[in-house]
């Protein structure tokens, strides 16, 4: 995962992210994550019964004067221990199986609800924002998250596995027991640390570099870049660019992963010298017989049984990043006010209103974020029924504006009211707004659905008025099965639209919404990517309906707003500074004014040979 | 064999590549090896013990604890290189295969239905093969303990060869599971799919309005986790049976086990057997059971391990297979563009998306291509470009025969912006400088196509001007509009300064007005340009304002040429052009019936 400087240092840190992601299993799945803690709790008290009994057996084979009876008796215990061990072993990994599908869906569902449950974006769209989603869904590729999501139970048996061993040796001698298990704390430790530095990009300076080598490499493999790549004959230039930035990279990364584990010389040695005293001690304690030999037997299996403390493998290393993510990830939440674990999924809050909304916009001034603003000034009231044309040129802000009528973003200064009440704190009023985006959803669902999505796919909501207004009802009588078929190649059954068919199945998205009590269509640039006859047909439909609900209508296009009621220009009076409304009134009067509007609309019309006066 | 040609590539690549850390690798092996040596000399010292033998019982004790640390510094030396080695060899194979699909000669098989699987796959997973490395690495380790123990076991006791016999139903059950789980994965494959692709749709900042407005937030985290539950729902099944199936399988094991130790207990209290050998074998059991799990993985692993690298070695013939084998020199031998009879159907279609287009266009012609959306615009003017090889007909351009020469010797003499242009993010002046490779070291050459492509003002706006990074994802880089990269894609087209043809497919679909005017203006003036050096400028759009510059004007529909001519004629004729010309058109006309719709 690109760019996780997470090394493990803190053990106080690493201890709460790995209760938290404990949480999680338990919030997930309470009665498995139960089932299979008992479990890796049973195989290792399974494994330390074996481990006795088997000493116990040999013990009474070896004694001058044999018991039979005692050596077949130990000879059962140690069987049963191990076939009960190897069972618990079968059954547990069935059970974490379950529980690490389920995780992963409460990870999706964690990380979906931070992503469309806050009424603002701006946390979401900064650059920490960002971030965190970017690394929360490339997560879910990573082989290492996935890995982890189930390493905890392992991590427990082998503990468990570990202090049976720690209180047999502490049993026979406390005093070497216990620095034993010092020892494979610290060896557990600098483990740790190297396998961080193996498994994480943390050499800061190489994650450029890999990150842009990972670009090349998918423009050349990918097929958006085919094209230009055999037109202009970039192979060679981009592989050679490639090979070289990962050989720079490689070469910082082995530097450090060297290093890393040269630190591991000083614990190992320790921890030599502890093994090394303890066995000393067996020895002397065997020789003059204070030792038996199922003792002896059964303290060298549980010496060497302490390194389970110390263990750093694959679980250990992938629980650690696993965790690590969840607890990004819900710190992030945390700083957009959302809880954890997540609460249940709301049922969407009835549009209380019908008929044509009025906006009102006061003094409204904003600017992006480390930006400058964008909209300064801007006045605008929108009377119920009226249909309004937004024109400027491109990042002239009128996007922008559309997003703040939204509620999407909160501006710097100045008031937005639909219907008197403030979007951003009234989420019901922000239902009133039915959009057509230029690059709408596309929804990879039956094309029912998708039509329904505008009523947020309330029981009861039907899609066929829509369809037949939008002319989504032709579009959808040609698919193999109906309104059942799913939009997306993906799946079964399922085909794609062309760019005029889906821009009909929006529509009929928004008319749905307009059923259910929207007061406003807003269309923003709605015709770019369409053809002649499908940009006509889409206005006429929109025209055909504008008595039901406000229109607000954006584009760059003055063919398409001479029909509007009204026509409102956005632009900066200077050259830089925020846009505000400039000119506005009906098409005739602004002709006449001769300002700007006049002067984009005879730039358009010109190349027909039309010039209006 | 399939395994063998891949273990083959993996190993003569990985060597080849980092022979140091190949032999590195091997330490890990030896690790192994060494770690071994703890059951056997626990044996040796519980039986030292029994008897009595101090001298006996040190030695045991000294090697045990040598080995404690010997093998640990084996472990980590073997894992450094093996890490190493993974991404050495993974990077490099990404790499190749990155390299193969680009220079694959046409577009035709990255959009055959026959090879999207496997070329997606390929794609996906470009780090597979290091992962194979790492596979393959693992499974030797894994091979070379299971030798090891059964060679200790039998060294301990013949009869402990039946334990490992018993551990044989536990390899069998392995291709079982292995079907039950590609069966369960199938299964699940498409809610998966859906899930992934809500959650995508979730998180994408495009898409906030929209679930925001139409109050989708919550139904639409109850479709996602929907979708998630289809995807579980198969996963309890296989969950029960594998467990069933492993739980049965290991009784069986251990079964015998306690069978076989039984009868050495036996022999054992009879005499017969010494405690050496008892001890050594009861510590072998599990490590006997442990070789059967492991004999799986490596059955398994080497079944995944040969099917990423067929997928290599399929990409390696496929490129064979289609490679072309043309003379790369043009010689010139006439002038102008002709089309004959040009056809192209999309692989896996049923009809053609081009039908029979012949046209002769001389040097320094405008042509103007317009028709709906689906008409075959693109199509052609990839067609015309050589990125595609028409199914029939022939195309012919200053005397020479596309299909006579190389691609990329063809390609050499065409320029083009295509409309879903790539939004490359390089510096300012790479993006526009690959329009002609060799060319785009010289700033004073970049800043002549800059001009030419109206894009001074995307250099002025960004920060460093040619030297700024494109992208914000990057370190000190900038984003730009759809209008902006735009205005460099077609800046890129104008590096290669005289192109028999230059093709410019919907250059002004997200542009402002005054933008497109701007453009207009440089489209007219290259046009006239290209008069003077005899390019050939083909236009395609659907957007009639942009047609007024061109000398003639083809309209598409279906694949086929409809109409033909200069604009003015076919206004007169009132045919489908002056149809689709007046709707746009009147728009910006004065009238006094604003509502007017199409019959």
């Amino acid at each position: 995962m690109p760019g996780n400087s997470a090394v493990p240092g803190n053990s106080l840190v690493a201890r709460s992210r790995l209760l938290l992601h404990v949480r999680m299993l338990t919030h997930v799945a309470p009665g498995l994550s139960a089932i299979a803690g008992t479990l890796a709790i049973l195989r290792s008290a399974a494994v330390i019964v074996a481990m006795i009994s088997s000493g116990r057996l040999v013990g009474a084979l070896s004694v001058t004067r044999v018991e039979p009876a005692r050596a077949w008796q130990w000879l059962a215990v140690c069987s049963i221990s191990f076939v009960l061990g190897a069972v618990f072993s079968a059954i547990s990994r069935g059970v974490e199986e379950l529980i690490s599908a389920r995780y992963l869906s409460g990870y999706q569902d964690l990380l979906l609800d931070t992503a469309v449950t806050p009424n603002t974006v701006e946390r979401l769209q900064s650059d920490a924002g960002a971030t965190a989603l970017d690394q929360a869904a490339g997560a879910l590729q990573h082989w290492l998250f996935l890995r982890g999501v189930g390493g905890v139970w392992g991590m427990i048996a082998h503990r468990v596995a570990g202090f049976g061993a720690l209180i047999i040796v502490a049993g026979w001698r406390w005093w070497i027991g216990l620095p034993l298990l010092a020892g494979w704390l610290v060896m557990s430790r600098a483990s740790a640390r190297w396998r961080s530095i193996v498994f994480d990009d943390t050499e800061q300076k190489a994650v450029p570099l890999r990150h842009r080598a990972d670009y090349l490499s998918r423009l050349l493999a990918g097929r958006s870049a085919a094209k230009e790549i055999r037109l202009f004959g970039l192979a060679d230039w981009l592989l050679g660019s490639y090979r070289e930035l990962w050989r720079t990279a490689m070469r910082m990364v082995a530097g450090r992963r060297g290093d890393g584990a040269r630190r591991m010389a000083l614990p190992m040695l320790v921890l030599l010298l502890l093994n090394a005293i303890a066995f000393a001690v067996l020895i002397t304690d065997a020789a003059h017989d204070r030792v038996s030999v199922a003792s002896l037997t059964i303290l060298v299996q549980a010496v060497l049984g302490m390194s389970a403390l110390g263990r750093q493998d694959d679980d250990e290393t992938s629980t650690g990043r696993t965790a690590t993510e969840l607890s990004r990830l819900v710190a992030f939440r945390s700083t957009l006010g959302l809880p954890f674990p997540v609460c249940a999924a709301e049922r969407p809050i009835p549009v209380r209103a019908s008929g044509a909304a009025r906006i009102e916009i006061r003094g409204l001034r904003f600017g992006y974020p480390g930006g400058a603003p964008v909209l300064d000034g801007v006045d605008l009231v929108v009377e119920p029924g009226e249909c309004l044309a937004v024109v400027g040129v491109n990042g002239a802000g009128k996007s922008t504006l559309l997003s703040l009528i939204c509620g999407l973003w909160r501006p710097d200064a100045g008031t937005i009211t639909i219907d008197g009440r403030d979007p951003i704190t009234d989420p019901a009023v922000r239902q009133r707004i039915a959009p057509i985006f230029q690059s709408f959803l596309r929804l990879p669902l039956s094309a029912a659905d998708n039509i329904t999505a505008g009523n947020a796919w309330r029981s009861g909501t039907s899609w066929q008025q829509a369809a037949a207004i939008s002319g989504a009802d032709q579009v959808i009588a040609e698919l193999p099965a109906g309104a059942a078929t799913p939009l997306s190649g993906q799946f079964t059954g399922g085909t794609e639209l062309s760019g005029g068919q889906w821009q009909r199945v929006a529509l009929a998205r928004a008319i749905a919404a307009i059923d259910a009590g929207a007061g406003i269509l807003a269309l923003d640039e709605p015709s770019a990517a369409l053809d002649v006859r499908a940009e006509v047909a889409l206005f006429d439909s929109v025209l055909r309906h504008r008595d039901r609900t406000t229109t607000l209508l954006i584009t760059h296009r003055l063919s398409s707003v001479r029909y509007a009621d009204r026509i409102v220009v956005l632009g900066s009076p200077d050259e830089d500074g925020g846009a505000r409304v400039i000119e506005h009134g009906r098409h005739d009067e602004l002709i006449g004014l001769n300002g700007r509007y006049a002067e984009m609309f005879r730039l358009q019309a010109s190349r027909f040979g039309q010039v209006t006066r | 064999m399939k395994l063998i040609r891949a273990l083959r590539l993996l190993v003569s690549t990985s060597v080849r590549i980092a022979p140091a850390s190949s032999i590195g690798c091997l330490a890990e092996t030896a690790g192994v090896i060494v770690s071994l040596l703890n059951s056997w000399m626990l044996a040796v010292l519980v039986a030292a013990a029994a008897r009595g033998d101090v001298d006996r019982m040190i030695l045991a004790a000294v090697v045990l604890v040598g080995q404690i640390a010997v093998s640990r510094v084996l472990f980590l030396v073997g894992m450094n290189a093996r890490m190493n080695q993974l991404e050495i060899v993974g990077q490099e194979f990404a790499g190749r295969i990155a390299y193969i699909t680009a220079t694959l000669p046409t577009l035709e098989p990255l959009d055959d239905p026959k090879y999207l699987d496997q070329l997606h796959i390929l794609k996906e997973q470009q780090g597979a093969l290091g992962m194979a490395v790492n596979t393959l690495l693992n499974q030797l380790n894994s091979l070379v303990g299971v030798i090891c123990v059964l060679t200790l076991a039998t060294a301990a006791d013949p009869r402990m060869l039946f334990v490992a016999a018993a551990s044989l139903p536990t390899v069998l059950a392995g291709p079982v599971v292995a079907r039950w789980q590609a069966r369960t994965e199938a299964a699940s494959a498409e809610p998966g799919r859906l899930a992934q692709a809500l959650l995508g749709l979730g998180i994408a900042p495009a898409h906030a309005g929209e679930f925001r407005v139409f109050g989708l937030a919550g139904p639409l985290r109850a479709r996602q986790a929907a979708a998630s539950r289809a995807w579980r729902a198969p996963m309890l099944g296989l969950a029960i049976k594998e467990s069933t199936l492993t739980a049965a399988t290991q009784v069986v094991f251990f079964g015998a086990a306690a069978v076989v130790i039984g009868w050495m207990v036996h022999d054992a209290l009879a005499g017969t057997v010494g405690i050496a050998a008892i001890t050594l074998s009861i510590l072998l059991v599990t490590r006997l059971q442990n070789v059967s799990s492991e004999m799986r993985a490596i059955i398994g692993q080497a079944a995944s391990m040969s099917r990423t690298a067929g997928r290599y070695l399929w990409l390696v013939e496929l490129a064979d297979r289609l490679a072309v084998d043309r003379p790369t020199e043009l010689t010139p031998s006439g002038s102008g563009l002709r089309l004959s009879g040009v056809c192209y159907r999309y692989p896996g279609a049923d009809h053609d998306a081009v039908r029979s287009v012949s046209l002769e266009l001389t040097p320094g012609t405008v042509l103007a291509v317009v028709g709906e959306n689906g008409a075959g615009k693109s199509t052609l003017a990839e067609l015309i470009a050589g990125i595609r090889t028409p199914t029939s007909g022939r195309v012919v351009c200053a005397g020479i025969d596309q299909a006579a020469v190389d691609p990329s010797a063809w390609r050499q003499q065409v320029s083009a912006a295509f409309q879903d242009h790539v939004r490359f993010e390089f510096l300012v002046s790479e993006t526009v400088g690959i329009g002609d490779l060799p060319a785009s070291a010289d700033s004073d050459l970049v800043l002549q196509a800059v001009r030419a492509g109206a894009a001074e003002g995307v250099v002025a706006a960004v920060p460093r001007g040619l030297d700024t990074q494109l992208g914000s994802a990057w370190p000190d880089g900038v984003d730009l509009s759809g209008g902006q990269w735009q205005r460099l894609a077609i800046a890129r087209s104008m590096m290669r300064r005289t192109p028999l043809v230059r093709v410019l497919d919907e250059p002004t679909a997200a542009l402002d007005a005054l933008t497109e005017h701007q453009l207009f203006d440089r489209y007219a003036e290259a046009a006239r340009t290209g008069r003077v050096s005899g390019t050939i400028t083909i236009l395609v759009t659907h957007r009639f304002s942009t047609v007024a510059a061109a000398d003639l004007v083809i309209v598409l529909d279906h694949g086929r040429i409809v109409e033909q001519g200069a604009h003015d004629q076919l206004i007169a004729a009132n045919g489908r052009y002056a149809e689709l010309y007046n709707l746009q058109a009147r728009g910006y006309r004065p009238t006094t019936e604003p509502e007017e719709t199409i019959s």
